[in-house]
C-alpha cells in the first residue's frame, strides 16, 4: 500500500505540474492486476513464465498496469494442470487437457496429423525451436538465452505464451471476466500467425514443427 | 525580328539546366549496401557499399533540404550489439559519407526532426528509444519504450515521435520539447511501422500478425478505428500520399500493396508487386509509388493513377527500405 500511495502522490504532483505548464496531459488511471503462478521456477515452463513476467512488468509501466504474481489469484492461474473446480481462468501449460483448464500446447489431434504428413521421417513435433527466427521468434530465443544461459525449448515457450494470454487478457478487456473473453483472445506468439483457443478441445491454434533426430527443425505445419 | 527573339529564347531555354528529376535510395540490408536510381528513367546510377564489412542497412530517410542522406546501421551477425551499430549520413548527390552517428544498439527505423538537429532511433533489442543531437554528435537521451521496438514516425509538426513495439504490441508518444514518453497506447499484434497523415490529425500504424491498420488520433494519441486487410495480408510498411487522400500500405509476405481511401478507411485496390515488399515511399507529387521487395532484389515502380506496376528496377538482396528524393 505504501508504494502504491507513493506512486499515486508522484502522479499528481507530476500531473499538477504538467498542467501548470499548460502541457497536454495523457497520464492514466493506474490498476493492479495479480496472477497466479502455480509452476516451479526451476522448470523450463517457469522459467518461460518468468521472462513471460518480466515482459509483462515493463509493458504494464508503460500502460499504467501494474502486474505482478503470487500463488494465487482472482484473475488467472497458470499452471500444468487444472485444479478441480476453479474459480478463476486456468491457463495449463502442459498436453494434458482437463475440462476446466484452456491449453497453451498445440492439440494431441494436431500434432499426430503433423507427424502423419511425414511419416516414416523419424521425426517428433514440438510447439517452438531455439533455431526460429522469423516473426520476432529470433529475438525471443535470444532473450530467453540471455537470461538463463540455456535454449528456449517447447515447455519454456508454454510458460511464456500462457502469461502473455493471460496478460493480453488484462490490458485488452480492462472490464472483463477473463474466463469470459479467453475464447475470443487472438494473440502473436512469434509464430507468425494470430493465435487462438479453439473453443472445441481448449488447445491453443497454432503452427507446430517437426524436428529430426539431432535436434534440427526439417518443417513447419500450419493450422488450417 | 520575332524570328530571331524566338531563336534567342530556343537557345536560352536550352542553355537552362533541366529541373532534374529527384533520386530515389534503396537499402539492401543482405547485399549490405545502397542502391540509387533515377526516378526519370528508373536506371540505376550507383550501387554504394556500407563500411564496415557486414554493416547491414536498414532505415533510410532523407533530411528536409534533401541534402544529406541518413541510413541505420546493424550487424547481419548480431541482433543485439555489434561493431557496425550507428547512423550514418552520406551526401545526397556524391554519396561519400559525411558523419557517422552513435544511435545506441541495433537501431532498425529512425527519423531526422525537420530542422536536422536531432535523431530518434528505435534499438529493437535494448527496448529503447535513442535521442542523438546530431550537431553535437552526442547521444542525449535513452527513453524506455515497448519491448522490440521498430517503427519511429514524426508528426509533420516535430512535436511527436511515435515508437512502435513488435511484441508489447505498444505505440510509445514521446514529446520532443521534453524527450519525455507522454503516453503508450495498444494496437493489434505485431505493430511496425507508422505514418503520419500530412495534416498531422492521423497516424496510421500497421500490425503485421493482427493484419490490421490502426487509425490513430494524432492529437489525443488514442487508436480510432481499425482497418483489417485481406487474410494473410502481413502489413509492413506505410505512407500516406502527400493529399493526405490515399495510404499505401506494403504487405510483406502477401507480395502486395493494399491502398486505402483515408476519407472512408476503406481498401480500395490491392497491387502485387515483388516478393516481400517492406519499405515503401511515394514521390512528392503523388504520381508514383515505390516499394523494396526484399526477396526478389529489386524496385516495384507503381503508377498511383493506374494502380500498376509500371517497371521493376533491380537493386540489392534484401532490399529493404525506399525513400525518394525531394
Amino acid at each position: 500500500m505504501t508504494i502504491r500511495r507513493r506512486d499515486f502522490l508522484k502522479s499528481l504532483v507530476a500531473a499538477t505540474a504538467l498542467a501548470s505548464l499548460g502541457r497536454p496531459s495523457f497520464a492514466q488511471p493506474g490498476r493492479r492486476v495479480g496472477l497466479g503462478l502455480l509452476l516451479d521456477p526451476d522448470t523450463p515452463e517457469g522459467r518461460g513464465a518468468s521472462l513471460g513476467l518480466d515482459e509483462a512488468h515493463r509493458v504494464g509501466e508503460l500502460l499504467h498496469v501494474e502486474i505482478s504474481a503470487g500463488p494465487t489469484s482472482e484473475f488467472a492461474l497458470i499452471g500444468l494442470a487444472a485444479p478441480q473446480e476453479p474459480k478463476t481462468l486456468f491457463l495449463e501449460t502442459a498436453p494434458q487437457a482437463t475440462p476446466q483448464g484452456w491449453n497453451v500446447t498445440s492439440s494431441p489431434a494436431f500434432r499426430q496429423q503433423a507427424l502423419d504428413r511425414f511419416k516414416g521421417k523419424d521425426l517428433r513435433v514440438s510447439d517452438w525451436h531455439a533455431g526460429l527466427m522469423k516473426f520476432g521468434a529470433e529475438e525471443l530465443n535470444v532473450r530467453f538465452h540471455r537470461r538463463f544461459g540455456q535454449p528456449m525449448d517447447e515447455r519454456s515457450w508454454h510458460g511464456w505464451i500462457a502469461v502473455k494470454c493471460a496478460v493480453e487478457l488484462a490490458l485488452r478487456y480492462p472490464a472483463g471476466n477473463p474466463r469470459e473473453q479467453i475464447a475470443s483472445l487472438s494473440l502473436d506468439g512469434h509464430k507468425g500467425m494470430l493465435l487462438n483457443f479453439d473453443p472445441r478441445d481448449r488447445h491453443l491454434i497454432q503452427p507446430v514443427y517437426l524436428i529430426d533426430a539431432q535436434g534440427k527443425l526439417v518443417e513447419q505445419v500450419e493450422p488450417e | 525580328m520575332k524570328i530571331w527573339m524566338s531563336f534567342l529564347l530556343v537557345l536560352l531555354l536550352g542553355a537552362l539546366p533541366a529541373a532534374a528529376a529527384p533520386l530515389a535510395y534503396v537499402t539492401n540490408e543482405v547485399a549490405g549496401t545502397v542502391t540509387i536510381f533515377d526516378t526519370a528513367t528508373n536506371q540505376v546510377v550507383s550501387t554504394v557499399p556500407m563500411t564496415p564489412k557486414g554493416a547491414r542497412p536498414r532505415g533510410v530517410q532523407l533530411t528536409a533540404d534533401g541534402k544529406r542522406l541518413y541510413i541505420a546501421l546493424s550487424d547481419l551477425a548480431h541482433i543485439t550489439k555489434g561493431p557496425a551499430d550507428a547512423v550514418v549520413a552520406l551526401d545526397a548527390t556524391t554519396f561519400k559519407e559525411v558523419q557517422r552517428f552513435d544511435a545506441g544498439t541495433d537501431p532498425e527505423r529512425f527519423v531526422v526532426t525537420r530542422d536536422g538537429s536531432r535523431l530518434y532511433s528505435a534499438n529493437e533489442d535494448a527496448g529503447t528509444a535513442t535521442v542523438t543531437d546530431i550537431r553535437k554528435n552526442k547521444v542525449i537521451s535513452s527513453l524506455i519504450v515497448g519491448i522490440e521496438p521498430e517503427g519511429v514516425a514524426l508528426s509533420p509538426d516535430g512535436r511527436w515521435v511515435y515508437v512502435t513495439a513488435e511484441t508489447s504490441n505498444t505505440v510509445s508518444v514521446i514529446d520532443t520539447r521534453t524527450l519525455e514518453v507522454v503516453t503508450t497506447f495498444l494496437v493489434d499484434p505485431r505493430p511496425r511501422v507508422a505514418a503520419f497523415s500530412p495534416d498531422g490529425k492521423r497516424a496510421y500504424v500497421t500490425a503485421e500478425v493482427g493484419g490490421t491498420v490502426a487509425v490513430v488520433d494524432a492529437v489525443h494519441h488514442q487508436v480510432l478505428r481499425t482497418i483489417r486487410l485481406p487474410p494473410r495480408s502481413k502489413p509492413v510498411g506505410v505512407v500516406v500520399s502527400p493529399d493526405g487522400r490515399w495510404v499505401y500500405v506494403a504487405n510483406g509476405h502477401a507480395n502486395s500493396v493494399s491502398v486505402i481511401d483515408a476519407a472512408t478507411e476503406k481498401l480500395t485496390a490491392t497491387i502485387p508487386v515483388g516478393r516481400r515488399p517492406w519499405g515503401i515511399d511515394v514521390t512528392r507529387d503523388g504520381r508514383r509509388l515505390y516499394t523494396a521487395n526484399g526477396l526478389s532484389g529489386d524496385v516495384s515502380v507503381i503508377d498511383t493513377a493506374s494502380l500498376k506496376v509500371i517497371a521493376t528496377i533491380p537493386a540489392g538482396q534484401g532490399a529493404w527500405g525506399v525513400v525518394v528524393g525531394r
